[in-house]
């Protein structure tokens, strides 16, 4: 039964759902990196993002590639008007205090859109064009498949060269390694920061748009639960480095895919807490990740 | 240049700085020295502004640090080369040398100042590229003089400079120090091994539990009975 | 706080308790009880956020625990045959009475705490949080496939009707009385000293793991207990009961009341339980474009929160306890009579 077709299948679908973790997982530890702050608004930015497509498709009939852009930038936006409003005034405070305040951002946003839209599941249709599929041999994948490992990738490098290239790419390098330290060499914290919130949730917003294009549906509270397994994927590749997130992110989409695919069916309902299962077994056997250094121990 | 009028600072509820006064003129270089635990790295730290006083003013210039934030500190030419190196591991040489310049925008004068940081340090030349990290710990010392260097240094405030180094690192080290205040640059070095900070400043304080207890030029400090007995080792 | 006084609230809140079973409806029964429950969860949960200092978000799946637990252990045989019939035949003939069902419960949840925390809690603080909001996950997924016994999404109703006040007062007042017991006994001391500053804490001798874990561990058993006492006040379980939501609550009762206080958690548990009464009527009757305003209360509590955070990070009684608070108000009072102009230094 595990054909050649079936197994390429897989792959694909372990490609897609790695790219989606990928890109959420990013902007997790991007922040976390900085400011060791474990973002459980995160997800939401996903969720917004969905949203904004929808309304950009359903309502203003934008193009497709306008309908994945805008809601970037918007909710590239709103992650910097977060970090204002909610992060910054507790800069200094203890870690714990972070956290809770992005509970209850999340909270804020899931339940906003919930007041505001309804907690009914709403139908995302992206244009015919991205639902065809393309036949190789036995095997067919949908344009939006490919689309979205392409575009995942794109992303990605992107990230990757204006990280590696640019002076604020390297002062964020340089924050994540030593706050202190850089503050000392001129870095205004403060600009990094912004730009770590505009990234990170412009990819989560981008991850969402993507997200609810493959799934077609978008409710207020679709994104926590994929916040939280960027977190996991995160853990994995090593929390703080970014090329962990990707490798994290593609290693559970991998590992999420093929438990489904290969687990007896009775399990794969299951899936979710196979997930969870892991993050514990990575934090016993080896909590730095796979590319992570050190800071295990309590401080 | 810099004067420190008073300054009490608390380490949470620790009173680590009593009521500090010192003075840096132009193109001098002045010691702080003490024992551990007297208050030098914590008067570096609320000079660069990492720590806030609870009193007191600082005032560089005429202009009073302590409403200023830490990058803008160094834009006004206070730069602060912190004990134990703080370089970034992960970076490259060079990341690390263009991330203290990032502030500056001209192009010219940084290029000029990135040669005269590797004709100071050569070997920082050779490993460009090589991660920060990577470097031995004389290099990495190297390094982060070459990054106070880059951030255009009006004041340089250098913390434990030979700490933990070969005896000829030091020796080169000092000499780089020299180089710098013929150069112009003003310096503040805080340092254990007093012999060789007395044997380069013009003038010294001594710190002790967080207040000055000794002041004057470091020829004079270096013959002084007290301070030969707890700093000079007799 | 003096014991005989401490003695003298517990009779008194335990006579109202059964005198609101005859005097109250229905509703206000209901509304008292959730309250005492949702008291058990906020100082339970406080042991662990405020008092050691470990941030769970874990209280949703121990409650669960608790609630499967107690409902399957009590169900009539009768109606076991009918809603569960492919339970196995051991528990299927089991009906055991409702306190041991409760402690059972615990139990289970306390095993399960230590599985988990054992692992989690050699690490830095803020892994436990998202390992146990994994392990709310992983309780649901488990409730939401195991047929046999949670009977999955369908979830578990005709519950009987055991949670009663009394019940809830009186399991509430043992809960309230054993935790301030532990915070005040040498175990307790140690937890706050882990919480303080670790290091310093191991080096007078406090075993760091064990006091986190010991937190960890009786934080989950009393929400086993409180998620039981819910499963019989409301008489119907689902998967979808034991979501997010009610850990954020719970944690919002903690962070409103004070971190640290047990008197701020009761105080916190009370005031978030009534809120959403109250906003539950502007809900339905504030309308948007017809659309009734769901969701409102818990926007509501979650800007509180950010409020406290930014404003009053301490909570309503930071670490204090009630007495202390009172007494420091009392001192303030009696300080501005004499000082009529109170100079703004104070």
């Amino acid at each position: 039964m595990f054909t050649p077709t079936y197994l390429a299948q897989q792959l694909i679908n372990a490609l897609n759902l790695g790219s989606l973790y990928a890109l959420v997982a990013i902007g997790l530890t991007m922040v976390y990196g900085i400011l060791r702050l474990i973002n459980f608004a995160h997800g939401d930015m996903m969720t917004l993002g969905a949203y904004l497509a929808l309304a950009g498709i359903s309502a203003l009939v934008l193009p497709a590639w306008a309908a994945l852009v805008l809601p970037m930038l918007v909710i590239a936006l709103v992650g910097v008007l977060i970090e204002r409003l909610a992060y910054r005034p507790l800069r200094g405070a203890p870690e714990v205090a972070m956290l809770i305040t992005s509970l209850a951002v999340s909270s804020l946003i899931q339940n906003g859109a919930t007041m505001l839209l309804t907690a009914q599941p709403r139908p995302l249709r992206v244009p015919s064009a991205l639902t065809q599929r393309i036949a190789f041999g036995d095997l067919s994948i949908a344009v939006m498949d490919l689309g979205i490992i392409a575009l995942a990738a794109v992303l990605m490098v992107a990230l990757g060269v204006f990280v590696k290239r640019t002076t604020i790419g390297i002062a964020m390098r340089a924050c994540s390694e030593n706050l202190r330290a850089a503050q000392l060499m001129g870095v205004d914290v403060n600009r990094v920061i912004v730009v770590a919130f505009a990234i990170s949730a412009g990819l989560a917003g981008a991850a969402g748009v993507l997200w609810s294009s493959k799934f077609g549906l978008v409710d207020p509270f679709m994104g926590f639960v994929p916040g939280l397994k960027a977190f996991v994927a995160a853990v994995i590749g090593g929390i703080g480095s970014i090329p962990g997130a990707m490798l994290g992110g593609y290693l559970l989409g991998f590992a999420e895919v093929f438990f489904v695919a290969f687990a007896p069916p009775e399990l794969s309902g299951y899936r979710d807490a196979f997930v969870f299962a892991l993050l514990l077994i990575v934090l016993l056997v080896r909590p730095a990740g796979l590319l992570g250094r050190g800071e295990v121990n309590r401080a | 240049m810099l004067v420190l009028d008073n300054v009490h600072t608390y380490y949470g509820r620790i009173h680590a700085l009593k009521g500090v006064s010192l003075s840096v003129e132009r193109g001098e270089i002045v010691a702080l020295i003490g024992g551990n635990g007297a208050g030098k790295t914590t008067t570096l730290l609320t000079i660069s502004g990492l720590l806030r006083p609870k009193q007191g003013s600082i005032t560089f210039e005429g202009q009073a640090l302590t409403q200023h934030a830490p990058h803008q500190i160094v834009r006004l030419g206070v730069v602060h080369c912190p004990e134990g190196r703080q370089i970034f591991g992960r970076l490259s040489v060079l990341e690390n040398l263009r991330l203290a310049a990032m502030h500056r925008r001209d192009g010219q004068a940084v290029r000029r100042d990135l040669e005269r940081v590797y004709a100071l340090f050569p070997v920082l030349a050779q490993r460009r590229n090589q991660a920060a990290g990577t470097l031995s710990g004389g290099e990495q010392q190297m390094l982060a003089i070459g990054r106070a260097i880059m951030s255009q240094p009006r004041l340089l405030l250098l913390d434990e400079p030979s700490l933990g180094l070969a005896p000829l690192i030091v020796e080169s080290i000092f000499k780089v120090i020299a180089t710098l205040r013929d150069e112009g640059v003003t310096i503040l070095l805080v340092e254990q091994n007093a012999y060789q900070a007395l044997q380069v400043a013009d003038r010294a304080y001594v710190l002790e539990t967080g207040r000055v207890i000794l002041q004057g030029p470091a020829r004079a400090l270096a013959e002084d009975p007290a301070v030969k007995a707890a700093y000079l080792g007799g | 706080m003096n014991h005989r006084i401490g003695w003298l609230i517990a009779g008194l809140v335990l006579a109202l308790a059964g005198a609101s079973q005859f005097l109250l409806n229905d509703y206000y029964q209901r509304v008292l009880s959730v309250i005492a429950i949702n008291i058990i969860l906020a100082v339970s949960l406080n042991l662990t956020n405020g008092i050691s200092g470990d941030f769970s978000l874990g209280h949703a799946a121990f409650m669960a625990i608790g609630a499967y637990t107690s409902a399957v252990l009590t169900l009539p045989v009768r109606m076991k045959a009918i809603v569960l019939p492919d339970l196995p035949v051991w528990l299927g003939q089991l009906e055991v009475p409702f306190v041991f069902a409760l402690v059972l419960g615990a139990l289970l949840a306390a095993l399960i705490a230590a599985l988990v925390g054992t692992p989690v809690l050699r690490l830095r603080g803020h892994y436990l949080s998202v390992a146990t909001l994994g392990l709310m996950v992983i309780v649901q997924v488990v409730a939401l496939n195991w047929q046999p016994v949670t009977r999955g999404a369908r979830g578990i109703n005709g519950l009987p009707p055991f949670t009663t006040p009394l019940w809830a007062y009186g399991a509430m007042l043992l809960t309230v009385g054993i935790i301030w017991r532990v915070v005040h006994s040498p175990l307790g001391r140690a937890m706050i000293a882990v919480r303080e500053d670790e290091l310093g804490a191991a080096c007078r001798g406090v075993r760091v793991f064990r006091t986190r874990l010991a937190a960890f561990i009786i934080g989950a058993a009393f929400a086993s207990i409180a998620g039981g006492l819910w499963a019989h006040l409301i008489t119907a379980i689902t998967p979808a009961s034991f979501s997010f939501l009610l850990t954020f609550n719970v944690v919002a009762m903690v962070v409103i009341g004070g971190m640290g206080s047990i008197s701020g958690s009761v105080a916190g548990a009370v005031l978030l339980t009534l809120l959403p009464e109250l906003l539950r009527r502007v809900e339905t009757s504030l309308a948007l474009g017809g659309q009734p305003l769901y969701g409102l209360s818990q926007v509501v509590i979650a800007l509180l929160m950010l409020g406290v955070m930014i404003f009053r990070p301490g909570g309503l009684f930071g670490r204090e306890e009630l007495p202390a608070v009172l007494a420091r108000f009392q001192r303030r009072r009696s300080a501005q009579r004499q000082a009529p102009h109170p100079s703004p230094s104070s």
